[in-house]
């Protein structure tokens, strides 16, 4: 296996070009572009002294290279900056606190789109006709469904006309759950908190299916086109000649080989589930990083917004080396 | 000439077809609206009319909002916001996008490297936090919120036309018409760009469909069109909190009008390309 | 009792326009331990005749009408289930492009293990011993097991596609075109390793090809198709000897000969018909040097000629 690990190395080697430009480019988005952060902080009434004092606070009075590098050399200390607001946290520790609720949304959400991408899509391929038209349909509707619209939705059948489901928050105030991970499920398993999953997977339904059902339809084409792909393969026909039974042939080999094309679409796939999480998260209160974004910007909280969407750049690129490696476990002609 | 081969494809493609031209009905449809609100409108969208939060009636087909003006009007003018805004971008990112593909792809070197890098990155980041980062910047406006929206989409189409632009160039018969002496002028009118044009049309349909749902997205976050301007993401917003009190009416017309235009131009390009590229069973 | 005898066989494809009669009323008879060649150029219909045996003949496509009796039972009457049974297990079929007919994401020697494990009773390691026995036997080293398919030559991965179709002691091997996508040295070996599985093995073979010479080394008996029907059948020493449809006379003669001072190519004149609009009466009369008035107006029977069969007013 000697040459996974080279394959991972040099894959790693191969990021670091790419993070510096993402930040490069968040940089320059986020300083040259018009508009006065400081004159948007403290608004137009402000003295001469004020602004200057918050300039020099800020950096902003630096030559932009110098920022850049301040910038740059902050990042590799892990130091995204400090909150313009309370009391000069770091930012990183603040994003973290709420990086856990958006994560196990994103876990959750995504379970429910592959689940129904898979069957969706695999169905699509493999039945002709009728069949296959309702559900491409049925995938191009998702996608279109405007996330808050279908979350409101849900919210007002299930959560005020049935009653059944919670429809803001991620517990419910009258239950503790001791955190370890953060993530509420997980930790109610660890601590045995019977109450606290019920809980937590109570309040983690309505979003996740929200969520889950929008991104199935990006999944349903991508499974049907490439399960019709390898489905049309000569080995295909060829494991029908030797009498491997169907039901094995489509799972074994054709999913598999499926996989691939949809395994390398997951990078982007993840950067699409981010950002339905932050639609996600404001339609249903959900404290995590979009929420987190968003209340921030209204702050003018200058320097934590510039920290979270770097922190959200760091993590799109770490997912997608994890992507590659695992690209790399499956398909052998890459490693050998 | 043109209704026979509509027919043959019919004919051989019937749900293809079909599928193609709802979705083009859908958007024609609102299009429409959106030439015509002025004159279909019953009431101003901007001013209150009535008392607030009135359920849908015969005065008021879809009801009024919180500040007692009509939904089923701001509906119709959301209508010309939302097409003039996604219209905009998309042509925006269109254009800027394909040339800087065309001439990266082309002319290749350092310059081609030092871009695709950049556009891959910028293509990699989750696209609705894109327009966030750049539209928090801006400050809010209809002009700001095209900026934002057109950021996004660039790379798509430096992407899509670079490699098109690549395949070409690199294909035996451009070799050969340069070998006898074409100049740049000609590879590129005459060889690389009919190739690209064919599948312009499907990425665009599909883009703007992407494009309608982030402009409202970033409306609905109150990072797009400000108030009062009507715009069926603001105003899904704006219903949210009276949403769960029971006036479902506020948020929930705007919403389905979203579904609507983004699904016609999905349909539109999923349409256009089983045409174009039909797929093997 | 002949080991395969196909009775009057009709393929057809059904397009939305037409229908396409691939395989028109063929009758053919092979015993054990036979090679038999089955010539003809492209859309003959022989390659649709040897997925028919196995009822693998993609949709639009569908057996019409006709038997496949293989060891006494009608293949033609048997439901997927069944046929899942014999194929493979009885009846093996190799195909022309072995870098695609192999799972890129499974070792070689796992795939041969499936196949074997689909239909013997054996256990794991058992099956894991056996593979590297037919790896060894096609003439690929037992360390090859562990690899993947893209590490394979073409001519390698035929081989192991080979050892796959006989891991399962097949009775009957149908090759369809297995050295077109090879080179001539390799085509060589895979000859000679059919020569040597007929002997050991009693396997029988058809052998699926366009190039007549390429049958006539290994076959025993040689079948001529000409859109869709089999316009001769004998055995190959008598096809050498003297070829009597005028079709299979045009493919002899086609083929260049080093040795002749006579160095002009000859070919046959003419497109094969269209298989969805066939002409009436014999389908090789418009490309026919020696036809007859009759040959335009009827469909010539199968004649026999001492121990042969031609479809040819010529002779009878």
């Amino acid at each position: 296996m000697a040459s996974l690990k080279v394959y991972i190395i040099s894959r790693l080697i191969l990021s670091i070009p790419m993070i510096f430009i993402l930040l490069t480019v968040v940089f320059v988005i986020l300083r040259i572009l018009p508009g006065d952060p400081v004159l948007a902080i403290v608004g137009m009434k402000a003295s001469e002294e004020q602004i200057e004092k918050l300039r020099e606070q800020l950096g902003l009075n630096k030559p932009l290279w110098a920022q850049y590098v301040d910038y740059v050399a902050g990042i590799l200390r892990l130091d995204f900056g400090r909150s313009m607001i309370w009391g000069r946290r770091p930012v990183l520790r603040e994003i973290m606190d709420r990086f856990p609720a958006t994560l196990e949304l994103s876990i959750s959400a995504f379970i429910v789109s592959v689940f129904i991408g898979l069957t969706t899509g695999i169905a699509s391929s493999v039945k002709s006709g009728k069949v296959d038209v309702a559900l491409r349909i049925f995938s191009i509707v998702a996608y279109s469904l405007f996330i808050p619209l279908l979350g409101m939705l849900l919210q007002l059948i299930f959560g005020v006309y049935l009653r059944w489901l919670p429809v803001a928050g991620r517990k419910s105030p009258l239950v503790d759950i001791q955190t370890i991970t953060g993530l509420y499920v997980l930790d109610s398993i660890l601590t045995l908190n019977f109450r606290g999953l019920v809980t937590s997977i109570r309040y983690l339904i309505l979003p996740s299916i929200t969520l889950g059902v929008v991104l199935s339809g990006v999944y349903t084409r991508l499974v049907r086109s490439s399960m019709l792909d390898v489905l049309s393969r000569d080995f295909i026909r060829a494991l029908k000649a030797r009498g491997i039974p169907e039901a094995k042939i489509l799972l074994k080999h054709a999913l598999k080989n499926a996989f691939i094309p949809v395994l390398t679409m997951m990078g982007l796939q993840f950067a699409i589930l981010l950002a339905g999480a932050v639609l996600t998260e404001t339609t249903f209160s959900w404290p995590g990083m979009g929420t987190f974004l968003m209340e921030r910007i209204e702050y003018r909280d200058y320097t934590t917004v510039q920290g979270t969407i770097v922190f959200y750049a760091i993590l799109v690129s770490f997912v997608s080396l994890v992507v590659d490696t695992v690209y790399a476990l499956i398909d052998p002609r890459i490693r050998y | 000439m043109l209704a026979t081969t509509l027919v043959k494809i019919y004919k051989k493609r019937r749900i293809d077809f079909l599928l193609t031209v709802a979705g083009l009905a859908v958007v024609l449809s609102i299009l429409f609206i959106a030439l015509l609100a002025p004159y279909i409108a019953p009431y101003d969208p901007y001013v209150s009319v009535d008392e607030a939060l009135l359920p849908p009636s015969p005065k008021h087909i879809m009801g009024t909002d919180n500040l007692g003006r009509d939904v089923y009007s701001r509906i119709l003018y959301g209508s010309r916001t939302v097409i003039i805004v996604v219209l905009t971008s998309t042509l925006v990112s269109l254009v800027v996008g394909s040339t800087l593909g065309l001439i990266s792809g082309y002319f290749g070197g350092k310059v081609d490297r030092a871009l695709s890098i950049v556009m891959d990155s910028l293509y990699s980041f989750p696209g609705l936090i894109l327009a966030i980062a750049v539209a928090a910047m801006l400050g809010p406006g209809i002009l700001n919120t095209i900026v934002s929206i057109s950021v996004v989409y660039i790379p798509t189409y430096f992407r899509m036309v670079r490699g098109q632009t690549l395949s070409v160039k690199n294909s035996l018969y451009v070799e050969a018409a340069v070998a006898m002496g074409a100049s740049h002028k000609t590879i590129l009118f005459q060889y690389i760009f009919p190739n690209v044009s064919v599948i312009i049309p499907v990425v665009f349909s599909m883009n703007v469909a992407d494009a309608v749902l982030t402009e409202a997205g970033l409306s609905f976050l109150g990072l797009g069109v400000p108030a009062p301007i009507p715009d069926w993401g603001f105003d899904l917003k704006n219903g949210q909190r009276n949403l769960l009190a029971g006036y479902w009416w506020i948020s929930t017309f705007p919403g389905i009008m979203i579904v609507l235009l983004a699904l016609g131009f999905s349909l539109l390009g999923e349409g256009l390309n089983e045409l174009l590229n039909p797929e093997r069973r | 009792m002949a080991l395969l005898d196909i009775e009057n066989l009709k393929t057809y494809y059904f397009l939305p326009d037409s229908i396409v009669k691939a395989v028109d009323g063929v009758s053919l008879r092979i015993e054990e331990g036979e090679i038999v060649g089955l010539v003809g150029e492209s859309g003959s219909g022989k390659s649709t005749l040897g997925l028919s045996i196995l009822k693998l003949v993609p949709p639009p496509g569908r057996i019409v009408e006709g038997s496949i009796f293989f060891k006494g039972r009608d293949l033609v009457s048997l439901s997927e289930k069944e046929m899942e049974k014999i194929r493979g297990a009885q009846i093996s079929m190799v195909f022309q492009d072995p870098l695609t007919s192999l799972d890129p994401l499974m070792r070689v020697g796992d795939q041969l293990v499936e196949t074997i494990m689909a239909h013997r009773e054996v256990s794991k390691s058992e099956a894991v011993e056996l593979a590297k026995k037919y790896l060894e036997m096609v003439g690929i080293g037992g360390e090859r097991f562990y690899d993947y398919p893209h590490q394979f030559s073409g001519g390698m991965r035929q081989r192991s596609m080979i050892a796959m179709a006989i891991s399962t002691n097949p009775s009957l091997l149908i090759a369809d075109e297995p050295t077109t996508a090879l080179d001539v040295i390799v085509q060589a070996q895979i000859m000679k390793l059919f020569e040597k599985l007929r002997k050991e093995l009693k396997l029988s073979i058809i052998l699926i090809t366009h190039d007549i010479s390429v049958a006539m080394e290994i076959a025993d008996k040689i079948g001529v198709m000409y859109a869709g029907q089999l316009v001769e059948f004998a055995s190959s020493y008598e096809i050498y000897r003297e070829p009597l449809h005028p079709y299979t006379k045009g493919l002899m003669e086609a083929v260049p000969n080093i040795e002749l001072a006579d160095m002009k190519l000859h070919y046959i004149p003419g497109d094969p018909p269209d298989l969805s609009n066939p002409p009436i009466g014999c389908r090789f009369a418009p490309r026919c040097k020696e036809k007859m008035d009759i040959c335009e107006r009827e469909v010539p029977p199968e004649i026999r000629v001492k121990d042969r069969f031609v479809r040819c007013f010529l002779y009878g």
